[in-house]
């Protein structure tokens, strides 16, 4: 069905032709009326590409499967930021990821906002959220429990990730991921991107032929190419990890 | 924070000239003050970003889909406008 109101955006443009001041009540209420009662409603913005690169984000699978998986929180709003600076960053947009960051940084968002952005630079974010809802789904986990086990992957990141670039000599990560073992670290991280992809999956087979995780830890693993990007993510999980289940 | 509905019927975000941003933002009841914030026109108060909690400045000013709400523009405050009216609960 056709609106019958004029478009916003030509009522707007023959305004602006008025000298401001001599625009009539008349004139602003019929302005007014219009963008109210559109049928079809734009939002104006000095950077339009963006809000419609995290809209399209938004309808993201994953991350909307997250979403129902942790119901409303309030850090969805840095997931959404932090995978299109991941975007940003394979386009090579380096100018407006500082820009972004330091906007963020000079904010004072908590540290949980600073993680979720710090883990979206690592291109992992999509990985950790797919590994939450499988998480759910295999120990039937309440919201709350989803919640909590992001925020400690969030708080934990520094002790229990390890990245793999492509140079690394496996030998020396499988020893980071013994002395993660032998310290009962509740997860352990291990990610790669690329090239590296190819050594991180060399690691998992090792850790499994040398029974590292001592029937301690599930590996728990995910390929996933966004962006035209290759990420590689095994998260190796407490078997007798203290979630809380729905009755929990 | 007032709870407003979703909008429906969302097409798309779109920049506005100037003078455009200007004349619609009187006619929701806003003006601009000497020192470039928007404020509401009848009583000259600064209008504050629900997002940012940050005063709302004309040049960073968006002006949200089929309602008066007018906030400051930056990736984090765009990303929880969407959350709030655009995106499916």
């Amino acid at each position: 069905m056709s609106d019958d109101k004029p478009n916003i955006n030509e009522v707007l443009a023959r305004a602006s032709l008025i000298k401001f001041e001599e625009l009539s009540k008349a004139v602003l209420d019929n302005i007014r009326d219009i963008w109210l009662k559109a049928k079809t409603r734009s939002g104006f913005t000095p950077t339009p590409e963006e809000a419609e690169r995290l809209k399209r984000i938004a309808k993201n699978i994953t991350y909307q499967s997250f979403k129902s998986c942790v119901g409303s929180t309030p850090y969805l709003r840095f997931i959404k930021v932090g995978l299109m600076l991941y975007e940003l960053m394979t386009e090579g947009n380096l100018d407006r990821i500082k820009e972004i960051k330091d906007e963020i940084y000079n904010s004072k968002y908590n540290i949980t906002a600073l993680k979720i952005i710090h883990i979206a630079s690592t291109g992992v974010l999509l990985n950790t959220l797919e590994y939450l809802i499988n998480l759910r789904d295999e120990r039937q986990l309440s919201k709350y429990a989803v919640s909590l086990e992001f925020e400690k992957i969030l708080v934990l990141w520094n002790n229990i990730a390890i990245p793999v670039q492509k140079d690394d000599d496996w030998e020396k990560i499988i020893e980071v991921i013994k002395s993660k073992v032998m310290n009962n670290s509740p997860l352990i991280v291990l990610y790669a991107s690329q090239s590296a992809v190819k050594v991180a999956h060399s690691v998992v087979v090792e850790v499994g032929k040398q029974n590292l995780c001592q029937n301690k830890y599930f590996p728990w693993s995910k390929n996933l190419i966004y962006k035209s990007l290759e990420q590689y993510i095994c998260i190796f999980y407490k078997i007798d990890g203290d979630w809380e289940t729905p009755f929990g | 924070m007032i709870k407003i509905a979703k909008v429906d019927n969302f097409s798309e975000f779109d920049r506005l000239k100037e003078d455009e941003k200007k004349v619609l933002l009187k006619a929701l009841g806003y003006d601009i003050n000497e020192r470039g914030f928007v404020v509401e026109e009848h009583t000259q108060n600064i209008v504050w970003c629900r997002y940012t909690n940050k005063p709302v400045k004309f040049d960073e000013a968006s002006i949200l889909p089929g309602s008066t709400i007018i906030i400051n523009t930056t990736p984090v405050s765009l990303s929880s406008y969407i959350e709030e009216f655009l995106e499916d609960e």
